[in-house]
């Protein structure tokens, strides 16, 4: 049970997280994948079919686009996701939302009566 | 090698129940994936270990599409009625050709008008026999294809169940 509330937790915060790799450049999905996990430290280490949905569902809404391209020196193409201006301001959004969520959960948490 | 990912995509594509375009999404991407890792020196088994087992795969994209995944599972399961309905209604006319081209005489010729009157008079129609046989084959052609699709829903479906 508590390995499900946790799970659902994590789930809910994948979406800033793909917005925030995809900030400065265009990323492949694999490329997602290894820069999630390595930036939190192994914290968030998904699987292609947890990171798929969110990526269509971010194109779908209108906040990446993506496109097939061959990186440089390789004969096979992949496809590339890169954000657009309407995902980098939901980014800041979620972000302050983010930030005022943590603030609030955490002095709640703190209170001596819990 | 190329069939091993051929079989590992085949496996997923077989049992994923999602919408078919959907499906071809992700399948597209997820081999770009492997092919790519595999041309980056990576070992198969390790790439195939790191996504999952297809049944994991598989798991793992339904839970993520849990309203798609049941509402594609509910139209599988409407195609099938009307399939079988369709199933039976063809074989119900088969039956009625094969009654008419054998024993003809339990066959009523078809009314196709007529005036009612002090005297009656009715103009008839009797289908010929290569009507009769060209209308069966039509018949058959239809159940085989219903058949068929029945076979490759439940199938389907049956896969499911046991995911």
């Amino acid at each position: 049970m508590i390995e499900t509330d946790m799970k659902q937790l994590k789930k809910g915060i994948l979406k800033i997280l793909v917005l925030k790799l995809l900030f400065f450049e265009k990323k492949y999905g694999y490329e997602l994948l290894v820069e999630m996990s390595q930036k939190s430290n192994g914290f968030f280490k998904i699987k292609e079919g947890t990171l798929y949905p969110i990526l269509y569902k971010l194109e779908e809404d209108g906040l990446v686009t993506s496109e097939w391209q061959f990186p440089h020196d390789k004969m096979r193409a992949k496809k590339y996701y890169s954000i657009t201006a309407e995902g980098k301001s939901e980014l800041n959004e979620l972000i302050t939302f983010w930030n005022s969520l943590t603030a609030n959960v955490q002095d709640f948490l703190a209170e001596e009566n819990i | 090698m190329k069939n091993d990912v051929e079989r590992y995509t085949k496996e997923i594509n077989k049992r994923l129940q999602l919408p078919g375009k959907l499906k071809k999404r992700i399948l597209t991407e997820l081999t770009s994936e492997i092919y790519g890792r595999l041309d980056n020196g990576e070992n198969l088994d390790d790439v195939l270990e790191s996504i999952g087992s297809p049944q994991e795969v598989i798991e793992e994209l339904e839970a993520n599409y849990e309203n798609e995944s049941v509402r594609f599972r509910k139209g599988n399961i409407i195609k099938l009625t009307l399939l079988s309905v369709v199933a039976l209604c063809m074989a119900a006319l088969i039956l009625n050709s094969i009654t008419s081209v054998i024993c003809p005489q339990f066959i009523r010729p078809t009314i196709i008008g007529g005036a009612h009157g002090s005297t009656a008079i009715f103009v008839t129609y009797k289908w010929s026999a290569k009507e009769l046989i060209l209308g069966l084959f039509i018949k058959v052609i239809v159940l085989v294809f219903s058949l068929l699709q029945i076979f490759k829903v439940s199938k389907s479906l049956k896969h499911k169940k046991r995911v």
